[in-house]
């Protein structure tokens, strides 16, 4: 710790961040650094960052020339472009597409939106940098076309299991509003005192279709006598839906409740809201939520740095919910760029994770691991060059128990395969790490993995079984596969493999990919 | 209460309380007599209930070793048939001072009985869960035939006003028309959307709850739910299926107005041929639907609590109603005193569905 | 010499010889291990370890419709109560197979325990209740895993459920990820169970090698949570495919699926019976859907009998190998049902007073510990909290648990709730 900085700190952790008008990124440093009080890790090297930023911002891993062209950069503002133009490019949009949907929708399916229409909605959405609080909004409610087709954001609330009101209920309260109030449906919730049944048929009720069921009557199974409620969100007041008779048809549809609700929910003056987002928004930055599980936020599960939270959630309702402005700002700080490996002689049990002395290695989402062995293996050329059929014959279930024998030849439908395989049930959300045996036992013997890593158009493996010399053999894989040079043992492994299986140099080489490949090291965005 | 000299007209939207029976135990069925002047009642325990509706006297019929859900009169020889959950039947003379059982057929069926109907000769129809329907000797229960077909437990019975014939409805949403002579099965009404069976369901759930005939055998209606969600809760949208006897077809299908998520398991038509149909709920307030089965909606709702059974009184002015009625202890009861920890009780509610006169007294 | 090499020809051969006895035409009962290996790995499969094989049944079965009867009573419902093979026992009429094995399990009547929800009941059971010190106690089949790690090479606690498997580290608590449940959807092995062709044992060895140097060195001041985790999935994985022949339901005698039923919870007992001869260590069976708030007695007229069928097969196939003494089997819910009858003819949620079944290793047979009152709504005396069941399947397996305790980053953790002891009356 340097002396100098700690009076510093000390004194600018009294003053309020408004009067000190630090960037966003150093307010996140400032109250990492404040509140851990014992040494961090050192950023991470260059090769480490770039592979964290490209699967955080692009959803992907970088070429190899890409990695070299970084590596040699000696710009030294290079890490700050790198973030920038990733953020203006092509592939954020995607990324952030994949992320989204993957949250929102929690692998739920519908037939009434096309899946390419809402993921057009939502790249077309991310690419302009629509305000989260006006995609929300849209998301909630958009009044149907007049044909009366839905429109793609409707998606969200269409997706199966939520035309369930209680489902919906639930699933708008937890992922809009950090709350899992699932046990607050029958009674107060057992044991987290903020959770009450009035809040729960508060949103119930603002959820519904028409004003006429603007009311809900509910009784606890524990407490006895009836109780009522109009639509409330948490913490506010109940809104008042005035009563029509007929022939009022026009005036009664500006009471829609869930038309309301995408009004109200959304907005700079609903903490939980904003709260939320900045959580989950860090989270998928920085590995865990400040507020961890993300569901739980209540007064008995408090953020580890509740002033962070604060600042994040005010800034980015301040900056206009601006999505890209929030990452950027996470990506600039040290905190983000912090190296995953503990600092030096310091045991795990000294560095519990909420610390962020080191930084929390994420797992690859489905998706990014589709993209990540695409690339890696230097296939992605060829399964583009095939075009996604108009409507695919692929699918999982069938493809998983044999009752289909082509294995994906074009981008799309491998995509669906991975997805497939590393996706949680529909409803379970995906953000811890979940090493299922299935995991494995696809990238051991799935046979389409095992035909990647075989010579053909280009790949990786056939560029190699090109190369005569191990150590640049080596390079070309580590490159390829982890986005780094490969370290003196290392080069010597490669050797001395293929000089084991001299008499099956192809496989050999095959082999050593799919290594790296099964590796944590490859699973974890680290 | 008396008849009164010249009758009131029927008119459901001036129904109102007349009477109210009460019970320690629910009651989940209910009949009135042939007579008029009792109803019978029995549900959660052994014993049958009898009131004479003119003093309010409770009587009990005991002679069941287990719950009872089934009750049918015979008017001549004022014959009262009871069933009960170990398969007996019991045959009773129903306006006896102390009843005692005149018969009964232990072993009836394998299993419980869950209806009973008296055929258009007198004799009783008997069905369960073996799925088998049996035709008993009114005399003296000697077994008469057997109407074998069902594939699932029996709920429902009901006779046809044509005489011939009588109606059963099963768990499978399956309501078969059977020739009481021949014992032939004649067709199936498909009620099947009466039964739900999800992928991950462990049991059926549903069924043919309840049977009404309107008066000139030309309506057949089916009551029950449909879309249950889960065999633990077991809720469903509870629903009246219409079907035009002649032809077998399907003519509505009604639904209640207040939101239910049990069974409609009271059903039945008024002399005016509207048709009343009350629900089951778990956590909230039920109600009586009056519909013209022509309409889905309904034309009048009375809230009530969780509803069993209805009958309509021989005069065609009175409709009972077995209900559930909450004992004041709320929630599950394990706070209760062990002392205070009873059964939630029983009522009979019995609607006049007239307007009260003006010279009654309040 | 790759430690797989050795396993794997055991294992090969082992298969080998059940095809083999097979299509010699060999006995149509059941396939025992102990009939194919040879006779002093066959002793030694014998003395193995102690194994739990733990049926959940989800919701909360009624006590009253199984193993606390009270008919005739103000609660007690419409089925009758029938003998069992114990005198002085009865069952619920719904249980007959199970009635007749009386004689070989233990019954608690008396469980008094404290959540009456689901969602934090459920978990909070299977976790044993301990005092709360802030940490996520592991479940029962974690806690083994590592307070007995099975010196076999088979995922230590495998879970059948209905609809989707997977890898449940959350069940794991501040064990760590690696700790968790192999979860075998509809019991059925994880897909891509069988290796490709194009891979050879030699091949397969070079690249598991390579493979787990590379996470060796990417371990270095890493936390190891995750990691360990990533390896004991392949681990497991490789273990899994070594023992294909434990999915392959063309071995299984249709007499056996005939007692155990075809039904999921009857084939799900029988895919567990095959687990448990093959040395799992912990084999969790769940069925769900219990909890019948709603038509209390149609359900559990169609549902009892599905535990009662499978249930009393097992029991029989588990003495008739000799693993009752080895084998401690729990069937439990994660609380009973009201005796009070609701609105919808349902019972609702009742922790108060319980039951559950105990067999096998350590406990006592033909055994009734506690009476409730004759409403059969509370305990007479003798409350048990899930506590004390947990420090007497301990016991059960050998496991001292007043002298056992967790180490979590340093943090001595009991391993059952302190304040609570084994059941004597249930112990052999």
């Amino acid at each position: 710790m340097r002396p100098v900085s700690t009076v510093l700190l000390a004194m600018t952790a009294c003053l309020p961040a408004s009067l000190w008008a630090q960037s966003l990124h150093e307010v996140i440093d400032r109250e990492i650094e404040r509140q851990a009080a014992v040494p961090l890790s050192p950023k991470c090297d260059d090769a480490t960052f770039m592979r964290r930023v490209y699967l955080d911002l692009a959803g992907r891993i970088p070429a190899s020339d890409e990695v070299r062209q970084f590596l040699a950069d000696e710009e030294a503002q290079k890490r700050e472009k790198l973030i920038d133009r990733l953020l203006a490019g092509d592939d954020y949009p995607r990324r952030m597409q994949e992320f989204l949907a993957a949250t929102l929708l929690e692998r739920r399916t519908d037939t009434k939106v096309p899946d390419p229409q809402w993921e057009r909605y939502l790249r077309r959405s991310i690419a302009e940098n629509k305000p989260w609080n006006q995609l929300v909004g849209e998301l909630l409610f958009t009044e149907p076309a007049t044909d009366k087709q839905p429109q793609p954001p409707e998606k969200f609330l269409l997706v199966s299991g939520r035309e369930d009101m209680h489902q919906k209920t639930q699933d708008v309260a937890r992922l809009l509003l950090g709350r899992d109030i699932m046990c607050s449906q029958c009674h107060d919730h057992p044991t987290v005192e903020d959770y009450k049944q009035a809040d729960y048929f508060g949103l119930f009720t603002y959820l519904q279709e028409t004003s006429d069921k603007a009311f809900a009557e509910f009784e606890s199974v524990f407490v006895p006598g009836k109780n009522s409620t109009g639509p409330r969100l948490p913490g506010g007041t109940v809104i008042d839906i005035p009563k029509f008779e007929k022939g009022q048809e026009a005036e009664a549809e500006k009471y829609r409740p869930r038309l309301l609700l995408a009004g109200d929910l959304p907005t700079a003056e609903n903490p939980l809201f904003k709260r939320n987002a900045a959580n989950r928004f860090w989270c998928v930055m920085m590995g865990r939520g400040l507020v961890h599980p993300l569901d739980l936020h209540h007064r008995g599960n408090p953020p580890s740095h509740p002033e962070l939270l604060d600042a994040l959630a005010d800034e980015f309702a301040e900056s206009g919910f601006d999505v890209k402005h929030l990452l950027s700002e996470i990506a600039l700080s040290d905190a983000y760029q912090r190296s995953s490996q503990l600092p030096e002689g310091v045991d795990e049990s000294d560095a519990p994770i909420a610390s962020y002395r080191a930084a929390i290695p994420k797992p690859l989402t489905a998706e990014q691991m589709a993209w990540a062995v695409m690339q890696a293996t230097g296939n992605l050329p060829a399964l583009l060059a095939v075009p996604a059929p108009a409507k695919s014959e692929f699918s999982y279930n069938n493809y998983i128990n044999g009752r289909i024998d082509e294995a994906p030849d074009n981008l799309a439908d491998a995509m669906t395969l991975f997805v497939g395989v590393f996706s949680n049930p529909p409803g379970e959300p995906e953000v811890e790490f979940n090493a299922a045996v299935g995991h494995s036992l696809f990238l051991m013997n799935e046979p389409l993995i095992l035909d990647w890593l075989k010579p053909q158009s280009g790949n990786l493996v056939d560029l190699l079984t090109k190369i005569d010399d191990p150590a640049a053999i080596a390079e070309a894989l580590y490159l390829s596969v982890l986005t780094r040079l490969p370290s003196q043992e290392e080069r010597a492994e490669v050797e001395q493999h293929l000089q084991r299986f001299q008499s099956r140099r192809t496989e050999a080489l095959g082999e050593l990919a799919w290594a790296l490949i099964a590796s944590a090291e490859f699973r974890s965005n680290h | 209460m008396t008849m009164i000299a010249t009758p009131p007209t029927l008119d459901v939207t001036k129904a109102r309380i007349s009477q109210t029976l009460e019970h320690e135990r629910p009651l989940t069925c209910c009949r009135f007599s042939p007579c008029g002047n009792f109803l019978v009642a029995a549900g959660q325990e052994e014993n049958v209930l009898r009131w004479d509706l003119a003093t309010g006297n409770k009587t009990a019929l005991v002679g069941h070793r287990s719950w009872v859900d089934a009750i049918a009169f015979r008017a001549d020889a004022k014959r009262l048939f009871t069933a009960d959950f170990h398969g007996t039947i019991c045959c009773w003379q129903y306006d006896a001072d102390g009843p005692t059982p005149i018969w009964s057929r232990i072993d009836a069926h394998a299993g419980w009985i869950r209806a009973l109907a008296v055929a258009p000769d007198g004799n009783l129809l008997s069905a369960g869960n073996d799925c088998v329907i049996r035709l008993w000797s009114a005399a003296d229960g000697k077994p008469l035939r057997e109407f074998a077909g069902h594939e699932n437990y029996v709920f429902s019975l009901a006779a046809a006003p044509d005489d011939k014939t009588f109606v059963s409805g099963d768990l499978f949403g399956k309501a078969n028309q059977w020739d009481i002579a021949t014992g032939e099965l004649l067709r199936t009404f498909d009620a099947s959307i009466l039964h739900t069976r999800g992928d991950d369901f462990l049991a059926d759930v549903g069924g043919v709850r309840s049977l009404a005939f309107d008066a000139a055998g030309q309506l057949l209606a089916c009551g029950g739910m449909t879309d249950a969600k889960s065999n633990a809760f077991c809720p469903g949208n509870p629903a009246v299926l219409v079907f035009d006897v002649a032809t077998g077809r399907l003519t509505q299908t009604l639904r209640p107005s207040n939101t239910s998520d049990g069974p409609i398991k009271g059903l039945a038509f008024l002399s005016d041929g509207t048709l009343c149909g009350h629900a089951e709920h778990l956590n909230g307030e039920s109600s009586l639907e009056f519909w013209d089965p022509a309409r889905p909606q309904s034309k009048h709702v009375i809230k009530r609590q969780s509803g069993y059974c209805l009958d309509l009184h021989p005069d065609g002015l009175r409709l009972a109603a077995a209900t559930f009625k909450n004992n004041g202890r709320g929630g599950n009861g394990r706070h209760s005193k062990p002392e205070e920890y009873i059964s939630h009780n029983g009522e009979i509610t019995i609607f006049s569905l007239f307007e009260k006169p003006a010279d009654q007294p309040s | 010499m790759s430690q797989h090499q050795c396993i794997a020809a055991q294992h090969d051969w082992s298969r080998r010889q059940v095809l083999g006895a097979l299509a010699g035409g060999a006995v149509t009962g059941t396939v025992g291990l102990a009939n194919l290996l040879e006779p002093a790995i066959a002793e030694e499969i014998r003395k193995q370890q102690r194994q739990v094989l733990f049926i959940w049944l989800d919701g909360g079965m009624s006590q009253l419709e199984s193993w606390d009867p009270k008919p005739n009573t103000e609660f007690g419902g419409p089925f009758r109560a029938i003998p069992t093979s114990v005198p002085g026992v009865h069952f619920s009429e719904l249980v007959p197979e199970t009635a007749k094995r009386m004689d070989k399990l233990a019954v608690i009547r008396t469980m008094s325990t404290k959540d009456e929800n689901h969602s934090t009941g459920v978990p909070r059971v299977q976790r044993g209740d301990p005092k709360n010190r802030g940490v996520t106690y592991p479940f029962l089949g974690s806690a083994l895993a590592k307070l007995r790690p099975p010196e076999n090479n088979l995922p230590p606690y495998v879970w059948i459920k209905p609809g989707r498997g997977g890898f449940i580290w959350q069940d794991a608590g501040f064990l760590g990820a690696k700790y968790g449940a192999l979860a075998l959807g509809e019991g059925k092995p994880p897909v891509h169970i069988h290796r490709s062709k194009s891979i050879s044992d030699e091949t397969d060895d070079a690249r598991q090698q390579l493979r787990r140097n590379i996470n060796s060195r990417y371990r270095q001041r890493r936390r190891s949570s995750d990691i360990d985790a990533y390896e004991s999935s392949y681990d497991m994985a490789l273990q899994l495919m070594q023992r294909r022949d434990l999915f392959d339901d063309s071995l299984l005698s249709p007499k056996d699926v005939e007692r155990y039923g075809t039904h999921p919870l009857g084939r799900h007992l029988l895919q567990a019976r095959r687990l448990l001869e093959a040395g799992v260590q912990f084999v969790k069976v769940n069925s769900y859907h219990w909890d019948t708030h709603g038509d209390n007695f149609n359900m559990h007229l169609d549902l009892v009998p599905q535990i009662d069928r499978p249930f009393a097969a097992i029991i029989d196939d588990l003495g008739e190998r000799g693993m009752l003494d080895n084998v401690l089997v729990v069937l439990m819910s994660e609380f009973g049902r009201t005796p009070k009858i609701n609105s919808r003819v349902g019972r609702d949620h009742w922790p108060e007073a319980w039951s559950l079944v105990l067999a096998g290793c350590g406990i006592k047979r033909g055994v009734v510990v506690g009476k409730t009152t004759p409403n059969g709504a509370w305990c007479d005396a003798d409350e048990y909290d899930i506590g004390h069941l947990f420090h007497t399947v301990f016991h059960c397996l050998g496991i001292d648990a007043a002298e056992t305790e967790y180490l979590n980053n340093g943090q001595p953790l009991p391993i059952a709730h302190d304040d609570c002891r084994p059941i004597r009356e249930v112990m052999a």
